[in-house]
């Protein structure tokens, strides 16, 4: 999110804004929801729920794209937070904020440090201030990252693959109602899909590929996600993820204050990511840039799964043809996701089910 | 004690000496196989198997490039305002 909006102000003045300037452009940009006629869950229309109403005060100028409040906006999927968080940025950029407050271990931070450290624990470390739509923390839900665990199990039926910052397991309630069969299903929807790309060119062999079955594997993905979200459930939840991931990874990505005062400048931001973890005491995932790179990919297409694009078995093809230019095509999106999500689950989507004689 | 020297009986030709049990004489067999080849070289990989995308799956592409779109970020951020003296 934070990301995106990078792409039309300066990221420089995007991390030197006042934290109420940039709370007020999240709730901006949930009220620019793609289109607000569409059922509530559906992937143009979250929520049911009101922003902050047009009349309070907005930043300006106004850091989003479009003019008087027109231009619509989407935000990632909540894979995509998932998938963020499982790098463990969120530990290591707590540990750097709690060290610069609490010392100069780090070194004194520039006036842009101070700036962004102040919005980090405004923003993301804190009880927001009531009435937005990111502040969900309360006297029932005291811990946002028990609160993102808890969306993540009920969306994936997956559990982040670390702790705390003190190494012990984030406690936190658990749904009954889960898509326990979220990661079985995707993982047989990816082989399928292997298959098609295989064969694609085969002019020689009979082809394996089964269209009606991934049309059938992409509708029950699109119905356990879409339940999840009935009448707009858990998407402030989503957004709140989102939003925080996103400005993480902005932060590593771009050189952002706190990368120059830190002086942990790389090429490549799981690089990045190792070096601050490293000044802080607190080791990242060895896997953090297979996180990275799959979590673009992976939340267009489930963004895409839940609008029923694939339900189809005449749209299939779309999945696993290659056309030109291949750039932002759901075919190069999946090589990437297969790619990424073998190294990081170790079990190889490109292998045959071995079925029992 | 010499080896006797290996005698060889030349063929009376290469199409006598090689036909097939259909007939087929060696040179036709490899002018068919020259022309197999040649027509494998002279078309593009799978160019023959691919099917043409239905309407469905293109506008499948036309919505992923759009949300795509919507939420990529630029590689190369906004420029940062210039400032006058």
């Amino acid at each position: 999110m934070f990301r995106q909006i990078a792409t039309f102000v300066p990221a420089t003045l995007l991390f030197d804004k006042h934290p109420v300037e940039l709370a007020m452009t999240l709730e901006e940009v949930w009220n620019r929801r793609v289109a607000l006629t569409a059922p509530s869950g559906h992937p143009d229309n979250r929520s049911p729920l009101d922003g902050m109403p047009p009349w309070m005060p907005f930043p300006l100028p106004d850091p989003l794209p479009g003019s008087d409040r027109a231009g619509t906006f989407r935000w990632d999927h909540l894979i995509y937070a998932y998938m963020v968080e499982n790098t463990r940025v969120v530990e290591v950029m707590r540990r750097v904020v709690l060290e610069m407050a609490h010392g100069e271990k780090l070194g004194t931070p520039t006036a842009e440090a101070q700036r962004w450290l102040r919005n980090t624990e405004e923003l993301f470390f804190k009880d927001g201030a009531p009435f937005f739509v990111t502040s969900l923390t309360s006297h029932l839900r005291p811990d946002a990252r028990a609160m993102r665990r808890n969306a993540y199990q009920r969306m994936f039926g997956m559990e982040l693959n670390h702790g705390g910052d003190d190494g012990q397991p984030v406690a936190y309630v658990k749904a009954e109602a889960s898509n326990r069969e979220f990661v079985a299903t995707f993982e047989e929807f990816l082989r399928e899909i292997w298959v098609g790309m295989t064969y694609v060119n085969a002019s020689t062999t009979a082809n394996p590929t089964d269209d009606s079955k991934i049309a059938a594997l992409a509708e029950k993905l699109s119905d356990m996600l879409r339940s999840r979200r009935q009448n707009g459930n858990l998407a402030r939840e989503e957004f709140a993820a989102v939003a925080a991931m996103s400005w993480f990874h902005l932060t590593l990505e771009f050189e952002s204050p706190i990368v120059k005062a830190l002086r942990v400048e790389s090429t490549g931001l799981e690089q990045t990511l190792f070096k601050i973890a490293e000044r802080v005491g607190l080791p990242a995932h060895g896997l953090a840039k297979h996180f990275f790179e799959i979590a673009d990919p992976l939340s267009r297409l489930l963004i895409q799964i839940e609008m029923g694009t694939y339900n189809a078995a005449a749209a299939v093809p779309a999945l696993y043809t290659r056309v030109t230019p291949a750039a932002g095509t759901p075919e190069n999106a999946l090589r990437t996701i297969i790619t990424h999500w073998t190294a990081i689950t170790g079990r190889d989507v490109k292998s045959r089910k071995v079925a029992a004689a | 004690m010499s080896r006797p020297s290996p005698t060889v009986a030349a063929p009376e030709s290469a199409a006598a000496a090689s036909s097939s049990f259909t007939g087929t004489t060696a040179p036709e067999l490899a002018a068919l196989l020259h022309s197999v080849l040649l027509s494998v070289r002279n078309s593009p990989p799978g160019a023959a198997a691919v099917q043409p995308l239905t309407a469905e799956a293109e506008a499948a592409i036309g919505q992923f490039r759009a949300i795509d779109a919507v939420l990529t970020v630029a590689t190369v951020f906004a420029p940062a305002p210039v400032t006058t003296p």
